[in-house]
């Protein structure tokens, strides 16, 4: 039942990311609603539940587009190891706080990997536009969807998933 | 590296199964499961877009009524002026046809082949502008072909094909470039999209002016000459520069274009290729 989900949340959150964000940009940059769907997996669901995430968007988003699954499989690799990183560190952040980081520092760097692989590619080598245009819109994107997915489930009583191989069960 | 302590064997599996993954789509492999996909995910991917857009078009135009307005306007007297023109242009039209008939001429694309197809999804991932048709190998759609809006204006070329879907790489991807002209001062050059999902024409020292149309070029022999491309918005530099900066604005809405044309018929011709 819980594959199951998984499955139906990933290519939920490609089927949006191919349609319904290309239709709200902000400036040369689209939410990344396939980031989103590992952010909430990994809140929601916890860490084994995401390991299975992280390949099946790449996968699917690979195939809805032209673009090679390995490099969104990398893409959106850093995700995990970096929540789970953050909450080891012992640093003064809550558990929206660590979210949040995490899933900004992974989109900065799903966006700039795939727009160096767009200019390897033959694009127009513009960094100005990357950073301008792409990366710091999407940083906004990410901040604000996050915080608006994060509100109503903090409100619901769910706080998030220890994102410990070791722990498991909801976290008071 | 405390990040990596608990998560070193998956990191490692993904990176390991990223290659695996870049090695089987570069060989081909994914491409049955890939038409699968594109099959079973069409019909929601459509309802998506249908609830969606008339959202965003609502969302784009809320806070823009006075500016839409004064385009309803322009756009009227627009209208007005082009039929007129129209008019101009069909007797003129007929005359060639006279002409021709006369001098045992034929006219340019007679026999032109295109099929329809409807824009199921888009890829706007950064300096990427894709979208997916729903029309495939098995409508005749082969990687190359080029891809008009309704009305004629180019929009892009088919880069990959599966038998129900075909990629199409519009013109704005900045990947994109195309050998073409202005049509007023017949100064050759060369569209490519931008980072912003715009187009601009890059040229050497030569004489362009706000309000030429650009169109497509023979010259690399992946295009029909004389496609509408779109009209110069801005110029920046003089002639005597090395290169200007020259923006185009095309004749077609590209964001929100929902049905497009492939030439079937136009067998594209790389000339600049080493045999």
């Amino acid at each position: 039942m819980k594959g199951a989900l998984v499955v139906f949340f990933a290519g939920f959150g490609v089927m949006a990311q191919v349609t319904v964000a290309p239709l709200f940009p902000l400036d040369a940059a689209v939410a990344d609603l396939g980031l989103l769907v590992i952010v909430f997996t990994a809140l929601l669901a916890g860490p084994k539940a995401t390991m299975w995430t992280v390949p099946l968007i790449a996968l699917f988003l690979g195939f809805s587009t032209s673009r090679a699954p390995g490099l969104l499989l990398l893409a959106y690799l850093p995700f995990l190891p970096l929540a789970y990183g953050l909450g080891e560190t012992g640093m003064p952040l809550n558990r929206y706080l660590r979210t949040l980081l995490a899933a900004l520092a992974t989109g900065l760097w799903a966006r700039g990997l795939l727009g160096t692989a767009a200019f390897v590619q033959g694009a127009q080598f513009a960094p100005g536009d990357l950073i301008g245009a792409i990366l710091l819109p999407g940083l906004v994107l990410d901040a604000l969807l996050v915080t608006l997915l994060y509100i109503p489930c903090r409100l619901a009583g769910r706080t998030g998933r220890s994102l410990s191989l070791r722990r498991t069960g909801w976290v008071t | 590296m405390v990040i990596f302590q608990r998560y070193t064997w998956w990191v490692a599996a993904m990176v390991g199964l990223a290659v695996l993954l870049t090695a089987a789509s570069q060989v081909g492999v994914l491409s049955p499961f890939q038409g699968v996909f594109l099959t079973v995910t069409s019909p929601f991917e459509r309802l998506l877009s249908g609830t969606f857009r008339p959202v965003a078009s609502l969302l784009s135009g809320a806070g823009d009524t006075s500016s839409l307005q004064e385009e309803n306007n322009r756009l009227r007297l627009q209208v007005e002026t082009l039929q007129v023109q129209n008019v101009t242009l069909q007797q003129a039209a007929d005359r060639v046809k006279d002409l021709e008939e006369a001098l045992k001429l034929t006219e340019g694309r007679p026999d032109e082949v295109r099929v329809a197809a409807n824009i199921v999804h888009r890829d706007a991932s950064p300096f990427t502008d894709v979208v997916v048709i729903d029309r495939g190998t098995s409508s005749g759609v082969k990687v190359g072909q080029v891809v008009i809006s309704a009305q004629g204006t180019l929009m892009g070329t088919v880069t990959k094909a599966t038998p129900g879907q075909a990629f199409v790489r519009l013109i704005s991807d900045s990947k994109s470039k195309i050998a073409s002209e202005d049509l007023q001062t017949k100064a050759s050059g060369v569209i490519q999209g931008t980072a912003n999902r715009g187009i601009a024409f890059e040229l050497a020292q030569a004489e362009v002016k706000v309000g030429d149309n650009i169109v497509t070029s023979a010259l690399t022999g992946r295009f029909p000459a004389g496609i509408p491309i779109g009209k110069v918005t801005e110029v920046t530099g003089t002639p005597q520069d090395l290169f200007r900066t020259v923006k185009v604005e095309s004749l077609v809405r590209l964001a929100t274009a929902t049905t497009v044309l492939v030439i079937t018929s136009f067998v594209p011709q790389d000339v600049g290729a080493a045999p």
